[in-house]
């Protein structure tokens, strides 16, 4: 059925046109390349705060209004992008199993990203927080910053592996 | 002679280790993208303080201090990625069109850093409360354009 689907996708003008406008696979990447910059600048600055390497006299809360918004105003770029990409080569990239664990990984990173911003709703600095909580922010954080550094690995590596 | 630098370059045995060896080009474009996008990221959040449109409760030098490091991190390993990969094709390279304009965006964009850092350093006062200097808001808003255009180009390469 997602073989049709690709199929079908593959053969409309919308698709044919994503594939031969002038720059528009690569105006698309740049997008997406740049909301990835927005994401990943937000994610290591929280996440190396929570992880304890960079030390931060802010609450819990205002680190949470800080960097979290960046997070999904990434992500609300990243994915129509993302999607455009492949509606514009679907026969593709419905199979390329690289793509398929990035979207993966992107669902579990956003997961743990929502999972983030509940543990942050406190108005205590991260030094105060009771232990069980700060290491939980810490797991959070270090487990983020790995899935969003394999994401943007494994979507360069798409155009590489089928 | 520049033409026999770049042969050079291209004939030494980590550029032909990373020219015969399928996935070492792939990991280094792949790591290189992640550092730019980090660099990008974080100089942005700085450009956004400089153009007074976020983080206004910080001040500047606080900020810098803050996001430098990581600036600086990702940096090193983008050049030393970029700098693998161009080696690897260097004549190639050396004539491509993006390629080039990168570089000069790249040169700008540090000028643009140094300029500023040597401006403000005279007048830490003013850089850390309140609005910002017209140079402050130029250089935030130059940087961003920058490297912005330094991602763009960078893109290209691989077009042009």
């Amino acid at each position: 059925m997602i073989l049709e689907f690709a199929r079908w996708l593959d053969g409309t003008e919308f698709s044919v046109w994503l594939r031969f406008a002038r720059f528009g696979i690569q105006s698309l990447q740049t997008i997406h390349i740049l909301a990835l910059a927005a994401l990943l600048g937000a994610a290591m600055l929280l996440d190396l705060r929570l992880l304890g390497v960079v030390k931060s006299g802010d609450t819990a809360a205002h680190l949470a209004r800080r960097f979290l918004p960046l997070h999904w105003i990434g992500l609300a770029v990243l994915l129509p992008s993302g999607l455009l990409l492949i509606a514009a080569e679907p026969g593709q990239l419905i199979f390329n199993t690289v793509l398929r664990a990035k979207l993966a990984l992107v669902v579990a990173a956003a997961l743990l990203t929502l999972w983030t911003g509940r543990a942050l709703r406190a108005d205590m600095r991260l030094a105060d927080l009771p232990r069980g909580r700060r290491s939980l922010l810490a797991a959070l954080g270090g487990a983020s910053l790995l899935l969003w550094l394999a994401i943007g690995t494994m979507g360069r590596f798409i155009a590489y592996i089928g | 002679m520049i033409e026999d630098a770049l042969l050079a370059l291209q004939n030494l045995p980590v550029s032909w280790a990373i020219v015969d060896n399928l996935w070492i080009f792939p990991a280094l474009e792949s790591a290189h993208v992640i550092a730019a996008a980090l660099v990008m990221g974080a100089i942005a959040m700085l450009d956004l303080r400089l153009l007074w449109a976020a983080s206004r409760n910080r001040p500047v030098s606080v900020l810098s201090a803050e996001i430098l490091p990581v600036v600086w991190a990702a940096f090193a390993v983008a050049v030393l990625t970029g700098a693998l990969m161009f080696m690897s094709a260097a004549t190639h390279y050396a004539v491509n069109g993006p390629f080039l304009a990168k570089m000069v965006l790249l040169a700008l964009a540090g000028v643009n850093m140094a300029a500023f850092h040597r401006l403000t350093s005279r007048r830490a006062r003013e850089r850390d409360t309140g609005s910002t200097a017209w140079e402050a808001r130029l250089a935030g808003a130059l940087s961003l354009l920058l490297w912005t255009g330094v991602i763009v180009t960078g893109r290209w390469i691989a077009f042009g």
